[in-house]
């Protein structure tokens, strides 16, 4: 699995899930930022986002990742502050 | 596996209360997925049983990732396994605290947080926490088990509140005495006097359990949550 379809995946759920809160889709990207004050997303959302794409990758690759654990929540940059910095970080997880 | 059958997971099904609800949610035609530390007796063909120590986060995602392997969904959760060492906490072993507060409380955490992953995608998800009269009655000798299970209440009725947007529940059912390996550990005379001092002076039976237990998990209960139901009276 390569970093763009980890990419792919995650701007489908969160297009999804933008589209569950009755905001435009067309605006998402990899810079789009997960938490925080500009995030395009609320918590929820976000919670359900991160459990989603857990149980995605584990679906495609048997592995079963935590995006929650201290690791996560400690590394630089953050994994939640963009969708490309979320994939990069779910990327290294893999190898 | 029959999709059209719901699905249980049960913590502590080796004995006691959790055995008598697990072979209850069976009679009704539930699969039960049974999670304890040794085995239980129950012999069912929707019966799955998994070894767990509940004390270890990796034995707990282990089993979760049994489930995995046989649903993605999950309609009942029902945190039942605990331990009791009732004693006076100037003479409570350390390991006997420690362990009451990782079983009684923590697992549930853990268990609750990985069964979330499958609960969400039931229409009517239930969570069902075992607590107990202790925290009301606050018997000497119980600081650290009633501890235990006042927390699990709060635990619950906060879960509640977080899982109430994906239709699932979270209640309590505190029970009172038992009949259980658990119950008979205790000092026979002081339960005797607990007892005694009930509204209802007896000892629960399994259809006691296992009618609120139906009425929490009935579709038609979704209004109820962040509840806890006590036996025999207690408030």
């Amino acid at each position: 699995m390569g970093i763009e379809e980890i990419e792919q995946i995650i701007l489908k759920m969160l297009g999804d899930s933008v589209d569950e809160i009755e905001l435009v889709a067309g605006s998402l990207s990899l810079d789009s930022v997960l938490l925080g004050e500009n995030a395009v997303i609320d918590s929820l959302s976000l919670v359900n986002l991160i459990v989603d794409l857990e149980e995605e990758i584990n679906d495609r690759t048997g592995v079963m990742i935590s995006l929650t654990d201290d690791e996560a929540v400690f590394a630089e940059p953050s994994p939640y502050s963009s969708v490309k910095n979320l994939a990069l970080y779910v990327d290294q997880l893999l190898k | 596996m029959d999709e059209n059958l719901k699905i249980a997971v049960v913590t502590g099904t080796s004995r006691g209360v959790g055995q008598v609800i697990a072979q209850y949610l069976l009679d009704i035609g539930f699969i039960v997925f049974g999670m304890s530390r040794s085995s239980s007796s129950i012999q069912h063909d929707r019966f799955i049983e998994i070894a767990t120590d509940f004390r270890d986060v990796a034995s707990v995602q282990n089993a979760f990732a049994v489930v995995r392997s046989h649903t993605k969904i999950v309609d009942v959760l029902v945190n039942n396994a605990a331990t009791l060492t009732s004693q006076y906490l100037m003479i409570m072993p350390a390991d006997a605290a420690k362990s009451m507060i990782e079983t009684n409380l923590l697992a549930p955490i853990l268990v609750t947080k990985e069964a979330l992953r499958f609960l969400r995608k039931s229409m009517n998800g239930r969570i069902i926490n075992i607590s107990s009269m202790a925290p009301r009655i606050k018997a000497p000798g119980d600081a650290v088990y009633a501890a235990t299970k006042a927390g699990l209440e709060i635990f619950s009725e906060i879960t509640a509140r977080e899982v109430s947007a994906y239709g699932i529940t979270s209640n309590t059912i505190a029970i009172s005495a038992f009949d259980s390996d658990m119950f008979r550990s205790l000092n026979q005379e002081v339960v005797g006097q607990v007892i005694e001092s009930l509204v209802q002076p007896r000892l629960l039976s399994n259809n006691d359990i296992t009618n609120v237990l139906d009425f929490l998990i009935s579709e038609k209960s979704s209004g109820i949550t962040a509840q806890t139901i006590h036996f025999g009276g207690v408030s």
